[in-house]
């Protein structure tokens, strides 16, 4: 199986609801299609982290993957 | 587009074209890649271009005429190709690489009569169509007239392949016949169809009339006889043998096909071509002549003369486009792209990025022997690809968002000269000049005021070209709309336009206004007395790609600049050849690293310092690296002493803030209205340093959206923190974009540490 | 032995537990969304006969017998999978048969539906005209498949351990030829590579990239290749719908 993920130790925590995030696994959605990705979230709140190697990263690539730009 | 436009643009895109040489040569040997093979030493590849098309090539190569020569377009440099002699090389040196396939017998048998070179090539090209052919030849060898070749010339060996060859399609020949006109009968009975070859002695004891073939068909007036071949006026043409031969089986085959004998046959033979190439700035290579001329070429020699081969094609267009070069296009490939891109219902259309990649500078038709309309296909599909909502929605959101500020009330604005009720002027900066040099687009304005009577109105906005450019007609068509209304209601006055590309979209959509560039208004009245200092050095004029059909603005600017003192220089793609800056077509948004290529481009037509007259130009090519000042920036310099060659490109954050802060100052010091725009999320102060706001702007970040992140964090507390740095990272979706920025409160605001983006949603994006 | 990807050298991605992972049990891009389509777009009459040809685990049997009341049967050579699907559909006759060789008289079935299974076929044209035969008159063929959408590309290039519909991925005019030639004619042609490209989407989420994801299955130097040549054959993804004439 993949060994890959997008989980990684962050130092960032909700400063909302004063916790540490934690692995879940999230829909993300763009242009009619929806992804399940794993990313780092505030437990109470739901507040999803998206990092900025994922952001400019595999995010950008499936972006343009589904736009033909 | 529609296939009849579809035939119509490749039709004038000549690039496919057969070159000069294969044109002229009457079975269409196609000498590029067999230059270009012994060019870089590969002979059997050579050999391979030849066997595909020449037959007998080990006879054709060594002694063909070379009808082709005189063609050679290197005659208008130097002396043509050495096609000839390098042929004989080739195939005096490589055996047959291919035989070319020999098609299933489907049938038909023809009789050859004769046994010349025509005869041969007759027979052999029809049994390579799968026809059974036979030889019938008074004379004990093959060859005809090719036997009288000396050794030298033509070895013995040569003849000996070609009836091998003859042997190996099926070809089976009869020597020693007798060719009495009874003989003649019983031939004509027993065979579909039947080709004399007149290099043959006995054919004049016939009584067919040989001499006059109908030049098309090689039909002599007789059902299912065909004729050609041998001397014409006493010379010998080998090449004509093998036309003719080639000729007479193609008539044969469709005679048994029982098709129309003369139906497009135009390309075979000689031929015209439209092929252009142009031959100015190709360096003088002399020819190279065997050091031996007994022996012939060495394989240097071969290598050497092939290498002089300039590869006859067009590729104006392609020569001076980053885009098409960036596609690896010429128009012909690219409108097909287009077509196909269009004809997809549904699913991926992988030339989109292509279409918006184009500046729709116009340069190539321009360069286009055929002036072949690229710029008007690339915007005809965009606009399709929005009607039918297939534009991808990043390619242009951005420049659009521009577009929506300059219009809004933060910077759209038009009145009439303080203290005056009318306008015989109306000066429309635009909103890339206000943008990048506002305290130049202010001084312009007081200077005009003064300079000018009957009353000078200020207009700022933008003249919709984003929406142009992007394909979005409604959007644009309401931009005119709304500017033609507001001109009106100002009493229809002048407009002087700063920018070439508003100048160029208000002539081309609303024709019937008063225009007038600024260039040509200001070298009719006084130049401003405190004026810059005008370097000695010489500089170059970077004309902008909308001003290419403008040569009245163009050489307004020359004067203008005649008149200040420049020393200028010109470059040779200026004027109506202009590059794009990356700018046009917004090609720097859907395509930004093809946009920075293309200003590099335009910034090294010239070494010298540039000279712009397009704030959009001046800024992009600033951007590459280049050393360029705006033309106002001497008429009205600022109070900072800097080098205005080596002002900074002020980025698209400072461009919003310029546009808005000259519209309040103005309203302030010239209107006495008092206003403050500024909505609540801007109140922040944000410290950014010059490293981030690169990278701001290379991440198409405004300012704007990183105050609204903050202030819609701040408001909610929705943020994360980093208990280390007491850093915080939150993020907020304006429209379609989500923006993440890190930052830190500072004493007086925040400071930004990061940002960045995407489009992808979250569950429950804040909206 | 067409179906059936020669197993004893190379094995069918399909099998590969990492891509059901991602499609649930269809194996495919666009999972039922695109079999309910062509469903409803060839309407068939309830208990009309159908064959799934290349019916792996049996999902759109499964469908195809639950929501359109359909009489369903099932071929598919690969022995492993056929158990899982006859524990799904007990009552369901299955084969384990390649498409060349179809074990029914002539003129049986009212439809066939063949999703992503064409190109995996060693001789399309073969199959085609196997699948020709065991229709009725007016029959309806359902396929869904990878296709080629560069033109004038050439199938065959990518060698690699691994059989996928990648490698047999022909461009459409192609699959037209081969439809008429077996006497079809074609009802409905739609391009659904927006389901190949949520796929390959969803790959990158999972596995990285599309590379690590072929790393999977062979070696490093050879994933780099696969990739480069499935992005040259440009592949999308189509629904088709035939009759026989």
């Amino acid at each position: 199986m993949s060994n890959f993920s997008f989980i990684a130790e962050t130092d960032w925590r909700c400063a909302c609801c004063n916790k540490n995030l934690q692995a879940s696994k999230v829909n993300v959605e763009y242009m009619g299609s929806v992804f399940n990705v794993e990313l780092m979230v505030c437990p109470d709140c739901g507040f999803v982290l998206i990092p900025e190697d994922l952001a400019l990263g595999k995010m950008l690539q499936v972006e343009q993957l589904l736009e033909d730009k | 587009m529609d296939q009849q436009q579809l035939r119509n643009f490749e039709a004038r895109c000549i690039q496919e074209e057969q070159p000069f040489c294969t044109a002229a040569c009457p079975i269409h040997i196609d000498v590029r890649p067999f230059m270009a093979c012994i060019a870089k030493g590969d002979m059997r590849g050579a050999r391979r271009v030849l066997d595909r098309t020449m037959p007998f090539a080990d006879i054709v190569g060594r002694i063909c005429d070379q009808s082709c020569r005189t063609a050679c377009k290197r005659r208008e440099i130097d002396s043509p190709l050495a096609i000839g002699s390098l042929e004989r090389y080739c195939v005096s040196t490589v055996p047959a690489v291919i035989k070319p396939p020999k098609l299933p017998g489907k049938g038909g048998s023809v009789a050859v009569i004769g046994s010349g070179l025509s005869a041969m090539t007759a027979a052999l090209d029809l049994a390579r169509k799968g026809r059974n052919s036979l030889i019938l030849t008074c004379d004990e060898a093959i060859g005809g007239t090719l036997r009288t070749y000396a050794e030298e010339l033509l070895p013995a060996q040569a003849l000996a392949t070609a009836v091998e060859t003859l042997d190996f399609y099926g070809v089976s020949i009869q020597f020693g016949c007798s060719l009495t006109n009874e003989f003649f009968q019983t031939i004509r009975q027993d065979h579909d169809a039947v080709f004399l070859d007149r290099d043959c002695a006995d054919l004049h004891g016939l009584a067919v009339d040989c001499a006059h073939p109908d030049p098309f068909t090689l039909g002599i007036g007789r059902e299912g006889c065909f004729a050609g071949g041998g001397c014409l006026e006493n010379s010998y043409s080998v090449i004509k043998q093998v036309e003719d031969g080639r000729r007479a089986a193609l008539t044969i085959e469709r005679y048994l096909q029982k098709v129309s004998l003369t139906a497009q046959r135009e390309r075979e033979g000689a031929c015209p071509t439209r092929m252009y190439t142009v031959t100015a700035g190709i360096q003088s290579q002399q020819e190279v002549l065997p050091a031996d001329q007994q022996t012939g070429f060495t394989a240097a020699e071969a290598v050497q003369e092939a290498a002089r081969c300039i590869q006859c094609q067009c590729m104006e267009c392609v020569k001076e486009c980053t885009s098409l070069q960036e596609f690896h296009d010429y128009p012909k490939q690219l409108v097909r792209k287009i077509y196909n891109n269009e004809a997809i219902v549904q699913g991926t259309r992988s030339a989109n990025r292509m279409i918006n990649s184009c500046s729709l500078c116009g340069q190539c038709q321009v360069v286009c022997p055929n002036d072949i309309p690229v710029a008007d296909v690339c915007l005809a599909s965009r606009r399709n690809m929005v009607e039918k909502s297939t534009m991808p929605p990043s390619a242009h959101d951005f420049p659009l968002q521009d577009m929506e500020f300059s219009q809004s009330d933060f910077f759209a604005m038009t009145r009439h000269q303080p203290g005056s009720d009318s306008s015989r002027f109306l000066f429309y900066p635009g909103c890339q000049l206000a943008g990048s040099a506002p305290q130049a687009v202010e001084q312009t304005y007081l200077h005009l005021t003064q300079q000018l009577s009957g009353g000078v109105g200020l207009m700022f906005g933008c003249c919709g070209i984003p929406a142009h450019w992007a394909g979005r007609q409604e959007l644009f068509a309401k931009t005119m709309q709304d500017f033609l209304f507001e001109i009106e209601e100002m009493g229809n006055p002048i407009i002087i336009t700063a920018c070439s590309s508003c100048y160029s979209i208000f002539k081309e959509f609303t024709p019937n206004l008063s225009l007038s560039s600024l260039w040509q208004i200001l070298e009719d009245i006084d130049l401003p007395e405190q004026r810059g200092l005008i370097p000695q050095q010489p500089m170059a004029i970077y004309d902008p790609c909308t001003a290419r059909h403008e040569p009245e603005i163009r050489d307004s600017v020359r004067r203008l600049t005649k008149k200040l003192g420049f020393s200028i220089e010109e470059h040779p793609v200026s004027g109506e050849l202009a590059d794009c800056c990356g700018y046009g077509g917004l090609m720097q948004f859907a395509n930004p690293e093809l946009g920075g290529k293309t200003a590099r481009k335009k910034g090294q037509r010239s070494v010298h310092d540039g000279l712009a007259y397009c704030s959009m130009c001046r800024d992009n090519l600033a951007s590459s690296g280049k050393r360029i000042a705006h033309l106002l920036d001497y008429l009205f310099p600022s109070a900072d002493p800097e080098d205005p060659t080596l002002r900074r490109n002020p980025g698209f954050s400072r461009r919003h803030e310029n546009r808005a802060r000259l519209k309040q100052r103005l309203l302030t010091t010239l209107w006495h209205e008092e206003s403050d725009m500024t909505p609540e999320y801007k109140k922040n102060e944000l410290f950014i340093t010059p490293l981030i706001m690169e990278l701001l702007n290379s991440r198409h970040i405004l300012e704007d959206d990183i105050q609204k992140v903050i202030f819609q964090a701040e408001q909610t507390g929705r943020r994360l923190v980093d208990p280390e740095s007491g850093h915080f990272l939150a993020s907020y979706k304006p429209v379609r974009v989500t923006y993440w920025v890190e930052y830190e409160p500072g004493m007086q605001g925040f400071i930004i540490h990061n940002a960045y983006s995407h489009r992808m949603s979250l569950p429950g994006d804040v909206k | 032995m067409s179906l059936l990807c020669h197993g004893h050298t190379a094995s069918l991605l399909c099998e590969q537990k990492e891509l059901q992972r991602m499609t649930g049990d269809t194996l495919r891009p666009g999972g039922l969304e695109l079999t309910n389509r062509a469903m409803q777009f060839c309407n068939l009459p309830a208990h009309s006969t159908v064959l799934d040809v290349g019916c792996g685990y049996g999902q759109t049997m499964a469908l195809l017998s639950a929501q359109f009341g359909l009489h369903v049967m099932g071929l598919d050579p690969a022995e492993s999978m056929l158990r899982k699907t006859a524990e799904l559909l007990p009552a369901s006759l299955i084969f384990q048969a390649d498409a060349a060789a179809i074990p029914v008289r002539s003129n049986f079935f009212d439809a066939l539906i063949a999703e992503c299974v064409l190109s995996l076929l060693a001789d399309m044209q073969a199959s085609l005209e196997e699948m020709h035969r065991v229709l009725v008159q007016g029959g309806r063929l359902v396929l869904t498949d990878i296709y080629a959408r560069k033109e004038n590309f050439l199938p065959g290039v990518p060698q690699s351990g691994i059989h996928s519909c990648f490698n047999g991925a022909v461009s459409i005019d192609t699959i037209r030829e081969c439809l008429q030639a077996a006497g079809f004619t074609i009802l409905l042609l739609e391009d659904h590579t927006r389901f190949l490209r949520q796929l390959a989407g969803q790959i990158i989420f999972s596995f990285g990239s599309l590379e690590a994801f072929w790393q999977l299955f062979m070696g490093v130097d050879k994933a780099a290749t696969t990739c480069g040549s499935i992005a040259n054959a440009k592949p999308g993804y189509y629904l088709l719908i035939a009759a026989k004439e």
